[in-house]
């Protein structure tokens, strides 16, 4: 009865914490730079799916699912985005221009073909998550040697705690689809208190997102 | 893989994920230290770079006057001390020269249009005299609604014209422009004085590498009086046209 009230207080506090980044966006927007104004696009289409998420369940699932889908290739275009315009690397530009344009290709041809839009994505979010892990491991990576070799940027500090927060999320967005099957048999206490771990995890996710807005200065 | 099995790799995945949590906060913590020691590293240069710009200050004074005026007044007084009625004139010619070298020591050290008319002025008057100076082409517009006085204290339209020297000075010593526009206008906050040449160009990110990496101590001086000014510098680099665009805040009264 406890896990389940806090479950159900988590899940509202999640789709409500999406607003403390995008607010504190629209605070600070003078001080954003190309990089944080991508990522204020991006928490405006979360909010609007946040919203939209229960709307669209109520009408029907396939309306639901679809609604997901499109929320998955506009998510992984802006976060892509997010990291192409803080790559400095020409080289890394490049690698990221190719990964954007293979993952909406990939999306696209997966959720066009056979009337797929409207089902439950099991390929390209799970891709996603293993490009963005990856991409957030690859960028703390790049930092650590900076900071090793004393050349890292003050200006950046902002950057990883974004990058900290795509990591953590998509590590549990990404174990939600390798234990997928096991979550919808595992006994209902198990499967709460993993809720509220995941709930945790996008609270912490839009909490850091918010730190890393606030961190950005002129 | 059994249930029981699944359960543990999960618990075990979200083991990892915790351990990536502390990892991350750990690292953050690490960068937190570095900045915070970077900081003071650079505060110490600012003020190294402080101290050094007085002291070549008093070096180059003392050189001037030991160049310029010493030895003119040490044969006045030579003149002087014989006494003899024909170098009277001689005389008076040596201290008048002493008196102009004075005079220009002294409007090198502060320039008169500067204290008497303001920065935009001043700005104007240094731009005509490094026109004469050589074949390169720079033009000073003022589109700004301040000619004399500027919502400035003297000290910081001082500091604003030290800034606005250095920047012309390096684009002279290293952008090899053929035109250069010197344009002020202002906002309801701000001074914006933008230098837009054809000559090479440099962007932010590179004035910050050679910042960290230079020795010299033209752009920590710089950035010294750009802090003390609370003003701000936006370097970019075109095909035509580069610039430099200088932000300084003015105290407007009941902001």
């Amino acid at each position: 009865m406890l896990l389940s009230s806090i479950a159900h207080t988590l899940y509202y506090v999640s789709a409500g914490s999406v607003f403390a980044p995008l607010l504190l966006c629209m605070y600070k927007y003078r001080t954003l730079n190309r990089v944080l104004r991508v990522l204020f696009l991006y928490l405006l289409v979360c909010a609007a799916v946040e919203v939209g998420n229960p709307m669209a369940a109520k009408h029907s699932m396939s309306s639901y699912f679809a609604l997901q889908n499109v929320f998955t290739l506009v998510e992984a275009t802006l976060l892509l985005v997010v990291y192409l315009l803080h790559a400095t690397a020409p080289r890394e530009k490049s690698i990221l221009r190719v990964l954007l344009f293979t993952l909406l290709l990939f999306g696209l041809i997966t959720f066009a073909t056979g009337s797929r839009m409207g089902a439950n994505d099991v390929l390209v979010k799970p891709v996603l998550s293993v490009v963005m892990i990856g991409l957030s491991i690859y960028n703390y990576f790049i930092v650590l040697r900076d900071l090793l070799r004393g050349t890292a940027h003050v200006e950046a500090y902002y950057f990883t705690f974004l990058n900290g927060s795509i990591l953590i999320y998509f590590s549990t967005s990404f174990l939600g689809f390798v234990f997928g099957r096991y979550l919808e048999t595992c006994p209902k206490p198990i499967f709460e208190m993993i809720w509220i771990l995941n709930m945790t995890a996008n609270i912490v996710y839009n909490g850091l997102m918010a730190v890393s807005v606030w961190m950005k200065k002129t | 893989m059994d249930e029981e099995n699944i359960g543990f790799y999960f618990a075990l995945s979200w083991a990892v994920i915790f351990v990536l949590a502390v990892c991350m906060l750990l690292f953050h913590f690490y960068y937190r230290a570095y900045l915070h020691k970077r900081e003071q590293q650079k505060q110490i240069e600012s003020f190294a770079a402080v101290v050094n710009a007085e002291e070549r200050q008093k070096e180059a004074i003392a050189n001037m006057i030991h160049d310029e005026v010493i030895h003119l007044l040490a044969v006045a007084a030579q003149h002087v001390y014989l006494n003899k009625p024909e170098s009277r004139e001689k005389t008076l010619s040596l201290v008048q020269q002493s008196i102009s070298s004075l005079k220009s020591i002294s409007i090198d050290l502060v320039p008169k249009t500067l204290m008497m008319f303001g920065l935009i002025r001043a700005l104007a008057q240094h731009t005509r005299l490094i026109n004469t100076d050589n074949g390169r082409e720079i033009e000073f517009i003022n589109d700004s609604i301040y000619t004399t006085e500027i919502p400035l204290p003297k000290s910081s339209e001082v500091m604003a014209y030290r800034i606005c020297l250095e920047i012309l000075n390096n684009l002279l010593k290293h952008s090899n422009f053929t035109y250069l526009r010197i344009s002020a206008t202002n906002t309801d906050n701000d001074l914006h004085i933008d230098f837009d040449h054809n000559g090479k160009g440099v962007t932010n990110q590179e004035i910050a590498d050679m910042r960290d990496k230079s020795q010299g101590l033209g752009l920590k001086s710089l950035q010294s009086r750009l802090a003390i000014l609370g003003a701000t510098m936006d370097y970019s680099a075109g095909a035509e046209l580069s610039s430099v665009k200088l932000t300084i805040p003015l105290e407007i009264s009941g902001r």
